[in-house]
């Protein structure tokens, strides 16, 4: 790597007098300056504006200051503990564990909340953790094991959330916010609460600091050192969760400062631990401090609240974009061993037969079997007639969504050689959500046509976002993830930065993120399954290629393949087939990523039979979320791409245990 | 008469909610027929003048504005959306049993609409661009809300809209001068010089809704004579949300009234919040805290927080420095 052109010591006393001048300038706005120093220590009661600079803006500087070192430093000890230089506080499920206990105590058990609302963030994200932990626990914690739990945890925890806000949006109100991190303060009492916890969790790693610095070693040679990695991987990360929880717990969710600043000081020549845990902690404070000034002169005009935690995520998103094909990734290669269950079904034939039984089977019990007034019921043939109109659309759509997403993530995993690639993780979903967010915002017409050109666009873009960071490195499928799981992040913040507001219309948007099929109609569905079987009739040619794609770079090329053509095909293919899906069930299910991987546990490895396994699968789990969507909350109505989550989350969650 | 025709303005030009979601179609094909349908019913209403023997429709009301209105003006719907919710967060009138749920406001359960027959859907018309509704029935959309920010005259209007619609025309004027009566009652109660007051709802302890023009309690703030002491701008639902220290931009002789119900991590918490103590209004105790109201109600909310606002305001005078 070429020198880096700032130390970061400059880089942080550049960020430091940026900050400096936004402070004065801030308290210039308040406040004359010959009453500086009596509202710095002794503000008159009297006197509004100094009450205001020595209660609210000064333990907003605090709170910023404290949250962004913080979670700097517990990015960087997850990173050193795993290896990782994209492991952080929010990857780990932390912050959505958090969120989800926060969400599930002020529905039901409200009188918790006063005991603290940070001892029950602190629970949830503990438990998440632990989730977390539980399930890498086979693999002694290994770092890509945990990285991954990770991810699948805080996806499926934010799924059950969405769910709950869908439900409850006047109840939730003070989640939208949280949710997007604000550090608005009212006292001192979230700077004591952050100084006093901060500073313990600041003590316990120092005793940790010798054999933290081992682990610059590789596993062998810090073991024969005689550090018992396990417990030392256990105790570090319990810290630094805990420091992410109490930050969580005090402002919201603040994206991106615990995954950035240890990365880019990582960038800036920080190779040493000590080195590190000195910069990205100042580095994170100075982000955070910025980013939330920059807003308060920021939302004055807009008339709304701009929340800082959201902000973040919005602009570290880009920034971990550029950062990926400059980070050096220990072992730049899939999880290995995944792609190894190569078990195969005896008669791979009679198993798809059985699997379009299955499918059909449960299209009957969806387009029949329902919930009334007076319970569970079949209709009669009457009653069938007269529900038709009504669930044949959800029907169909649900399985053209579902066949899509499934046809499209097994071409990614085949494509990448990695079982956890799918739409949603690569971000391509989140590309097309990011297109039709932008479109129901910004324009004040969002038709149909329109939604469906720019999340084709958005999904497209995203793609060529993807070749072209990771051309240099022949779309290496590491960093292609790497790049999707950022994209995702953008996404998801603008979708906090947009529901914050929380006002009628934020509603509808969340009821579309959650992934429904219930605005299809008739013709809708019709267009999406005559999109699905015409894109699965133009991928089954392919079969050859991702027959030998997975078999690694050289031997496909060896084979006689061109490597880059055939890939660049075949995830345009994969694009549209998302976006489609994207349009109908949101972002948010995890079909892309759970019907391939059953598929080939099933016992179907060769591309022929895997694409078209996985896309029954894609279309039965589809058409049955739909179903259960539909009947089980009667008559309320629960989004398919939320069943789905809930449904392959848990799924994948088990599958993951078992790696 | 067809000015004022159940026929809404708001359907005309449709707002940006109107076509909001992605995939809610939006087909005008059923407009003509709906506008020439509800011509002729208005047409065919006018000379049986006020006559509330007619059968009620069935209506189905997708709005808690509209269930509130409907209910308020003597005519219980067939089915309502989210009814627990509706109790919750409205109160008053109450649903009376055996009315339908019919799901969630935003996504009512179709098939189930479709099942009970109503001879109506009554809805806001940033729900009402679904053209499947009005293959199950007529749709009829008011407005209390929009962007021409008067919902006083909105809700007069859409009051006696929905009393038209359902032969209750007597009921809606009742309604309306009852309304009248309990805001010139409070007119009278609230003393005329009055300083500013400034309505808010608690997020958390951190975070406050503010109301201002073409929300709710501005309205009944323009009908008894009172200022709201927020004059920053507001969003199209007319509030806005703020940190709390920017409460400390109030004019210093704002009272603030907080409508209930508080977050549980507010109520009984706000002792220590020592930037909401340092608050002028709160060291001088003009704080009143309010029964609850549905801040997107129509008249009978309205004439409910007039009452509560003049029974506050008039009682803590003397307490006042």
């Amino acid at each position: 790597m070429t020198r880096p052109a700032l130390t970061p010591g400059q880089l942080c006393s550049l960020l430091a007098l940026c900050c400096l001048a936004m402070v004065g300038y801030r308290l210039h706005q308040l406040l004359p300056v010959e009453q500086w120093l009596t509202a710095l220590h002794a503000p008159r009661d009297e006197r509004i504006d100094q009450i205001v600079v020595h209660f609210s803006l000064l333990p907003r500087l605090c709170v910023a200051l404290l949250g962004g070192a913080a979670l700097g430093l517990a990015g960087t000890l997850m990173q050193q503990v795993l290896k990782n230089p994209l492991a952080s506080p929010t990857t780990l499920g932390v912050a959505s564990g958090a969120q989800l206990a926060l969400v599930v105590v002020s529905l039901w058990a409200p009188g918790w909340l006063v005991a603290g609302r940070e001892w029950v963030a602190l629970l949830g994200g503990g438990l998440a953790t632990l989730l977390v932990f539980a399930l890498a626990w086979r693999r002694g914690l290994a770092p890509m094991a945990i990285v991954l739990a990770g991810l699948v945890v805080s996806l499926y925890l934010s799924a059950v959330n969405s769910a709950l806000m869908l439900f409850y949006p006047e109840r939730l109100r003070d989640m939208f916010i949280w949710n997007a991190g604000s550090l608005i303060q009212n006292g001192w009492a979230g700077t004591q609460f952050l100084l006093l916890r901060l500073g313990l969790a600041a003590a316990a790693m120092l005793v940790l600091l010798r054999p933290l610095a081992l682990l610059d070693f590789d596993d062998q040679g810090a073991r024969n050192l005689g550090v018992s990695l396990r417990q030392l991987r256990f105790a570090t990360l319990a810290i630094a969760v805990f420091m992410t929880g109490c930050v969580v717990s005090q402002v919201g969710i603040i994206g991106f400062i615990g995954l950035a600043s240890p990365a880019i000081v990582r960038l800036l020549g920080a190779r040493r631990l000590s080195h590190r845990l000195r910069w990205a902690p100042l580095l994170g404070a100075l982000l955070l401090l910025a980013t939330d000034l920059l807003l308060q002169f920021g939302s004055g005009p807009l008339a709304t609240l701009l929340p800082t935690g959201a902000a973040t995520a919005a602009l570290g998103a880009p920034l971990l974009l550029w950062l990926i094909p400059r980070l050096s990734l220990q072992g730049d290669r899939a999880p290995s061993a995944h792609m190894a269950y190569l078990h195969r079904h005896p008669a791979p034939k009679r198993l798809l037969m059985l699997l379009a039984l299955a499918l059909a089977l449960g299209v009957v019990i969806a387009l029949s079997l329902g919930q009334a007034r007076a319970g569970w019921h079949w209709p009669s043939p009457g009653g069938l007639i007269e529900a038709w109109p009504w669930r044949a659309p959800r029907v169909a759509a649900a399985a053209a969504s579902g066949l899509m997403l499934a046809l499209a993530g097994t071409i990614l995993q085949r494509i990448t050689g990695n079982p956890i690639a799918s739409p949603e993780v690569l971000g391509i979903s989140a590309g097309a959500a990011i297109g039709v967010l932008g479109v129901i915002l910004l324009t004040p017409l969002a038709s149909q046509g329109a939604s469906l050109l720019f999340g084709t666009l958005g999904a497209l873009l995203t793609l060529a976002v993807l070749i072209l960071l990771n051309r240099r490195n022949g779309l290496a499928p590491q960093r292609l993830l790497l790049s999707g799981v950022a994209i995702t992040a953008l996404f998801d913040a603008l979708q906090r930065l947009a529901l914050a507001d929380n006002s009628p219309r934020t509603q509808q948007l969340l009821a579309w993120i959650s992934g429904s099929t219930y605005y299809v109609d008739g013709t809708t569905a019709l267009i999406a399954l005559a999109i699905a079987v015409v894109l699965l009739i133009a991928t089954l040619p392919f079969h050859r290629w991702l027959d030998l794609l997975p078999l690694g770079e050289d031997s496909a090329h060896a084979l006689g393949l061109n490597v880059r053509l055939s890939r660049i095909l075949l995830l345009a293919l994969m694009a549209l087939m998302t976006a489609g899906a994207t349009l109908v069930v949101g972002p948010l299910s995890f079909i892309g990523l759970m019907a391939p991987h059953m598929a080939r546990l099933a016992g179907l490895p060769d591309a022929r039979s895997h694409l078209l396994g996985a896309g029954l699968i894609g279309m039965l789990i589809m058409v049955l979320a739909d179903w259960l969507g539909r009947v089980v909350a009667f008559p309320d109505q629960i989004p398919a791409g939320l069943v789905a989550s809930l449904i392959g989350g848990a799924w994948f969650m088990w599958g993951l245990r078992r790696l | 008469m067809t000015s004022a025709s159940p026929r809404p303005a708001a359907t005309r030009r449709p707002t940006a909610e109107s076509a909001f979601h992605p995939l809610s179609s939006r087909h005008r094909s059923w407009r003509l027929p709906l506008v020439l349908l509800l011509v002729l019913c208005s047409l065919a209403l006018t000379p049986v003048q006020a006559d509330d023997t007619q059968p009620t429709p069935a209506l189905i009301s997708l709005d808690w504005s509209m269930t509130e209105t409907l209910l308020a003006i003597g005519v219980t719907p067939l089915g309502v959306a989210a009814p627990e919710s509706y109790a919750r967060w409205v109160g008053a009138p109450a649903i009376p049993a055996g009315v339908h749920d019919i799901g969630l406001r935003d996504q009512p359960n179709l098939e189930l609409l479709a099942r009970l027959d109503p001879d109506g859907i009554v809805t806001v018309s940033f729900l009402a661009g679904d053209s499947r509704l009005s293959r199950i029935a007529p749709v009829h959309a008011f407005d209390i809300y929009t962007s021409s920010r008067d919902p006083w005259q909105r809700a007069l209007k859409v009051t006696r809209q929905l009393g038209r619609l359902t032969h209750h025309e007597q009921g809606a004027e009742r309604l309306i001068t009852r309304v009248r009566q309990q805001l010139a009652g409070a007119r009278r109660k609230t003393r005329s010089d009055q300083p500013p007051v400034a309505v808010l709802q608690f997020i958390d302890n951190r975070h406050v809704r503010i109301y201002g023009e073409g929300s709710l309690f501005q309205a009944v703030f323009d009908q008894i004579g009172l200022t709201n002491a927020w004059q920053g701008d507001v969003n199209n639902w007319g509030f806005r949300q703020l940190g709390i220290d920017e409460l400390a931009r109030l004019p210093a002789d704002t009272r603030l009234l907080v409508i209930r119900p508080l977050p549980t991590t507010v109520n009984g918490q706000l002792e220590d919040n020592i930037l909401w103590q340092h608050l002028p209004a709160v060291r001088r105790g003009r704080v009143h805290e309010l029964a609850p109201v549905w801040s997107f109600g129509g008249l009978a909310s309205m004439a409910r927080f007039a009452g509560e606002v003049a029974q506050a305001l008039p009682a803590t005078e003397g307490a006042t420095p």
